[in-house]
């Protein structure tokens, strides 16, 4: 701070100013009224001036000495406040100093936390204070320390809480952390041990969190530990009340950054933030080392928000996997993937340590890569390039490699040398197709046939199959199909490798497979014959489950091509296979074989009935076909029953397994869809107790695991499924009952998988369906309803369910593609529901418009007959219309269709429509 | 080896000594720590730490330090400049959508926050009421002034920048600056003396 050059510019007080400042550092005594003794014609202005400079100085200098702006005030001595005598200090922290005082009105021990004097709260703060103590006195659990209250004597804000004979968790930690567990069962002793505190705390949260309140500061310092094994969680909200004005310093905040939830960093704070710091307390309290060690502040921030720490079962080994999973999923970096609160996170908590199977399924080393994938999805692709040419070129060389060591090995003295490096290449080859492997299953997946859907009217089979995930997928699916292949082809003379190469066939076979287009089904069929060949070629292991798992495939391959016997032959071929291997006993063989029972009896719509007569319906049956139809329903009701045999023998001894519950779930829906049609007499109400047995099932299994979205589509299904029309004398007519909630629920798991596989048509059909019957449903309540507001938002609630059924099918039904009969039909119930809805609302152009619409799109499906019944459907709704272009759209559509049946009722329809502008309906002018 | 003045230091740095920036920015360190620290929003406070911003301003000095030789201004008010938007990206990271206009907020300190520090300094035990009430006071008092006052003051204070230094700061005349510092000391006077002496 020189100030010779400027000295001409500058006013003189400011000068002196300077002046006396400079001259203060190496005098440190000199006064104000010394300076302005020296300089009397500004002593005025200096005496006036120097106190407040000193002070501001003064004040400056303690802020840098205090480093980063922490004030710590003292508190002096305190015997007494207010009505509290003060026995002793037991502990000190950034907000504040705990007494253990005795509330001498009530003669009771209570631990007194008193903030500093010097900590200036504001009217806002004071309030917000107060109103947290009081909630928090609210709060009765046996976990929660209570709060008796709050107040301010002698200028100090106090609160004063039960006193608790304990120690906080931080000092348990310091003190445990001299004997790290030895072996594991002190490990598991340990894991108990934690285990059962973290229950305790998560219970008491969740029980505040029913209140609205947050405790905002979970970490091992404010839980309590007393007698051994007891937890109380403390000082609830006071850190919120305190904090936001800068009351808890940085100093303090430091303690806590290491808890908060990386959302906390831009503001967001709830529920999950809470679950969080918990599951990091629990795993600071598991490793005896905090999650994310202190440094300093925006280092150990990024270190958060990167979720740079140590995995769990990496810190500790020894701990019990369950555990591992549940504080792995309660510390998760993104909010959603943790507990949706405190309660789930307790009742995990406690099935483990009751032994039961947790919900947190543990993030199996593919999923993550899985979601790695998904997120960096051009880093993937570039990695499995990469990974590609690696691997080929380990895959290839090691061919020649074993070549070149055998020549090498003739070579005494580099034999050794010679099995070393093909060990490593094989190792390495190994590792690097393990990885692919790994690869392979996330991005593909199961089979992708889902199920076989039947037409309620003509009974015709439709195959559910989940096409390729995401375009963006299929660059990698791609990638990896060239290399399987290249793998393939170049070790198909290699007897070693020949079971990765079978391997590869089949994935190549898989990932045609979920390609789906035409060609690719034919290579895929092509590549799991060449899987099967390879397999059969192996002697010197066995790899029938592998063969059967193949032959599965490739029948679910043959159904989607039309092939069903082809698909029927592979499946008892895979039985066989399966049979053989049932010896052993093994639950997933007899699961296999449940589901490749399942598989067969789900056969059913396949060629069960002989094409449509001319009527649209079937209403000869030769002799033949009818002695056929028998054979055959006995074998699926065969199948059906030692589908089920199997899953209840899988289920008896491990009731936990979800598959199994899941597989049974589809084999009584399966049960119920057969009897629909044969025996429509046999007890409804049976029929409706299997359906919800299977509901609840499903229910469970996904509610538990929602990433099932199979079992979520099954679900989705089975609910709807008691609503579809019924076969009536003269053709569908409405379901007898339409139950909105099942209707809504419904709605909402289609939502879901189609969020989750947007590009999944069958989802979005399943979504369009659910909408439409829900409206349905609406429509079907409003007649019987008779509250007028009651009926109109139900009226457009259905309208609106219908106009995205209407949108959706929309969206499916795209220009160019193969012309799918039941999404037409199913488009236009939904116009055709969506058109009621409209007129029962009074809107009847709105009515009108979507009639036309929905002849519009008539016109692209008008060659086929079967439309004709809703196409005369249609025409009826528009009787009545104004607007004369209907005349001309049945023109158009007679010319279109070469159909001599079809054009002549066409003609009958053309003849009943009034010319244009020949009859005006009052509501039709009315409207204009 | 002498030991450089600030000039030397600074006249070495444009002709390509880039070791001269280390030195440079070290004898400027505690006034650019002080700058982040009367500026850092308040809600940032506990979760930034001055200490670092002034890190990341020099690692960021050291990447432009091209572009410090193409430009005309002092070293110290290129460094404060970087040194400003550092905080404005912190601010912006930190406090995202909220601000909407980082930029003024980062520039004019919290006014809270100043009269908090001087409130804070009063050791009298006067009672959190009038705490409170004398806070409002320092607050009005400095939200009355004018900003550039204000900015003087901090500068000429807080960050120990000589008057010379402000006016470059902030862009203004010596004689200017060195009137708006006076005047923001007379407004202050009143109830600064208040306090009474150390």
């Amino acid at each position: 701070m020189t100030g010779e050059g400027d000295t001409q510019a500058r006013e003189p007080i400011d000068l002196l100013v300077e002046r006396f400042l400079a001259r203060r550092r190496n005098e440190p005594r000199l006064s104000p009224e010394q300076f302005a003794g020296e300089h009397p014609q500004h002593a005025a202005a200096l005496l006036e001036l120097l106190p407040a400079i000193l002070a501001l100085e003064g004040h400056k200098r303690e802020r840098v000495a205090s480093g980063s702006g922490g004030r710590r005030a003292a508190l002096p001595k305190l015997d007494r406040l207010g009505e509290f005598r003060i026995v002793r200090e037991v502990g000190r922290g950034g907000m504040g100093v705990v007494f253990e005082a005795v509330q001498e009105s009530l003669g009771r021990k209570v631990a007194l936390k008193v903030l500093p004097q010097a900590s200036l709260l504001s009217g806002n703060q004071l309030e917000r204070f107060r109103r947290e103590a009081q909630i928090a006195a609210q709060l009765h659990h046996s976990n929660i320390v209570p709060v008796f209250g709050s107040g301010e004597s002698d200028g100090y804000h106090w609160y004063a809480m039960q006193f608790i004979e304990g120690e906080g968790l931080d000092c348990w930690r310091e003190a445990q952390c001299a004997e790290q567990p030895q072996g594991p069962g002190a490990w598991r002793t340990r894991a108990r041990f934690v285990a059962r505190l973290g229950a305790q705390a998560a219970s008491a949260l969740h029980h505040a969190h029913g209140f609205g309140t947050l405790h905002r500061d979970i970490k091992p310092g404010n839980l309590l530990l007393q007698g051994g094994d007891h937890l109380w969680v403390t000082d609830f909200g006071l850190a919120k009340a305190l904090e936001a004005e800068g009351l808890t310093h940085s100093g303090d905040i430091l303690g806590t950054l290491q808890y908060m939830a990386p959302e906390q960093f831009h503001g967001q704070y709830d529920v999950h933030s809470e679950v969080y710091a918990l599951g990091v307390t629990l795993y600071e309290l598991l490793t005896l080392k905090p999650a994310f060690a202190a440094g300093s502040r925006s280092e150990l921030m990024e270190r958060i928000r990167q979720h740079r720490r140590e995995p769990l079962r990496k810190a500790c080994p020894e701990l019990p996997a369950d555990l591992v999973v549940v504080i792995e999923k309660a510390c998760a970096l993104d909010p959603q993937d943790r507990y949706a609160d405190c309660s789930a996170l307790a009742r995990d908590l406690r099935a483990f340590l009751d032994d039961q199977p947790v919900a947190a399924r543990r993030l199996s080393s593919v999923a993550l890569l899985w979601r790695w994938g998904r997120r960096n999805r051009a880093l993937a692709a570039l990695a499995v390039a990469t990974m590609l040419a690696v691997v080929s070129a380990g895959a290839m060389g090691w061919v020649s490699y074993g070549v070149a060591s055998e020549a090498l090995g003739r070579a005494e003295k580099s034999a050794l040398l010679a099995a070393q490096e093909s060990r490593r290449a094989e190792q390495n080859l190994d590792i690097t197709l393990d990885a692919f492997g790994r690869v392979f299953d996330a991005l593909v997946g199961p089979a992708p046939l889902v199920a076989v859907d039947e037409d309620e009217e003509t009974g015709e089979a439709t195959v559910v199959v989940r096409a390729v995930v995401d375009p963006k997928d299929l660059a990698l699916l791609q990638e990896m199909l060239a290399f399987y292949d290249r793998f393939a082809a170049q070790n198909t003379g290699n007897a070693a490798l020949r079971f990765e190469t079978a391997r590869a066939c089949w994935r190549v076979g898989a990932i045609h497979a979920r390609i789906g287009a035409p060609a690719n089904l034919e290579a895929a069929g092509k590549a799991y014959q060449q899987a099967l060949d390879h397999l059969a070629s192996i002697a010197d292991r066995d790899v029938r489950r592998e063969r059967a798992a193949v032959l599965v495939e490739a029948a679910q391959l043959a159904r989607r091509r039309g092939q069903p016997d082809a698909g029927r032959a592979a499946l008892v071929e895979s039985l066989a296979l399966l049979a053989a291997l049932a010896s052993d006993g093994s639950r997933a063989i007899r699961l296999a074989q449940a589901e490749v029972h399942y598989l067969l009896a789900n056969e059913l719509p396949f060629g069960r009935r002989p094409p449509a007569g001319p009527g649209g319906r079937p209403d000869r049956v030769g002799e033949f076909e009818r002695d056929r139809e028998r054979e055959r329903a006995a074998s699926l009701r065969e199948h059906a029953g030692k589908a089920m045999a199997l899953v209840e023998s899988v289920l008896a001894e491990d009731p936990a397994s979800d598959d199994a519950k899941s597989l049974k779930a589809r084999c009584l829906l399966l049960a119920n869809r057969s009897l629909r049609r044969p025996d429509p007499g046999r007890g409804e109400g049976e029929r409706e107790k299997t359906q919800q047995a299977a509901i609840a099932i499903l229910r469970d299994v996904v509610a538990r695991q929602p990433e099932r979205d199979d079992d979520r589509f099954e679900l989705c299904r089975a609910l709807l499924e008691p609503m579809r029309p019924e076969d009536g004398p003269r053709g569908p007519r409405e379901p007898a009952q339409l139950d909105a909630a099942a209707c809504k629920e419904a709605a909402d798991h289609a939502a879901r998988l189609v969020s989750s596989q947007p590009s999944f048509r069958e989802y979005q059909r399943l979504q369009a369906q659910s909408s439409l019957v829900l409206g349905r449903a609406l429509l079907a309540a409003d007649r019987t309803s008779e509250l007028a507001a009651a009926r109109v938002a139900r009226l457009q609630e259905a309208e609106a369910a219908l106009r995205e059924a209407v949108r959706i099918e929309g969206v499916l039904t795209v220009a160019g593609a193969p012309l799918d009969r039941m999404l037409v039909q199913h488009s236009l119930q939904s116009r055709r529901a969506l058109v009621a809805a409209l007129e029962a609302q009074g809107q009847r152009d709105e009515a009108n418009a979507e009639v036309a619409a929905a002849l519009d799109r008539m016109q692209q499906f008008v060659a086929d007959r079967s439309n004709l019944p809703r196409l005369s459907e249609l025409l009826a709704m528009r009787a009545g219309s104004t607007d004369g272009t209907l005349r001309d759209q049945l023109r158009a559509m007679v010319e279109r269709t070469g159909d001599p049946v079809f054009v002549e009722r066409l003609r009958a329809m053309l003849a009943r429509v009034p010319e244009r502008g020949e009859v005006l309906p009052p509501e039709g002018r009315r409207g204009r | 080896m002498m030991e450089r003045t600030d000039e030397q230091l600074e006249a070495a740095l444009r002709a390509g000594d880039d070791a001269a920036m280390a030195q440079l920015f070290e004898r400027h360190r505690e006034r650019l720590f002080r700058m982040v620290q009367f500026r850092l929003d308040p809600r940032l406070v506990g979760r930034i730490d001055a200490d670092d911003v002034v890190q990341e301003t020099f690692l960021e000095a050291k990447k432009r330090v091209l572009a410090f030789r193409d430009d005309q201004k002092p070293f110290l008010v290129w460094v404060r400049l970087m040194t400003h938007q550092t905080m404005i990206d912190l601010h912006r990271k930190h406090l995202g959508a909220k601000m909407r206009s980082a930029g003024r907020e980062v520039s004019a300190p919290a006014s809270n926050a100043i009269s908090s520090f001087f409130v804070a300094q009063i050791t009298s035990p006067s009672g959190a009421v009038m705490r409170e009430e004398l806070r409002a006071k320092v607050e009005s008092a400095l939200a009355s002034m004018d900003e550039i006052d204000r900015e003087v003051l901090l500068l000429r204070h807080f960050e120990e920048l000589s008057n010379k230094e402000a006016a470059d700061v902030l862009g203004i005349q010596e004689n200017a600056a060195s009137n708006r510092y006076v005047r923001a000391l007379t407004r202050l006077k009143g109830f600064l003396a208040d306090l009474g002496p150390q």
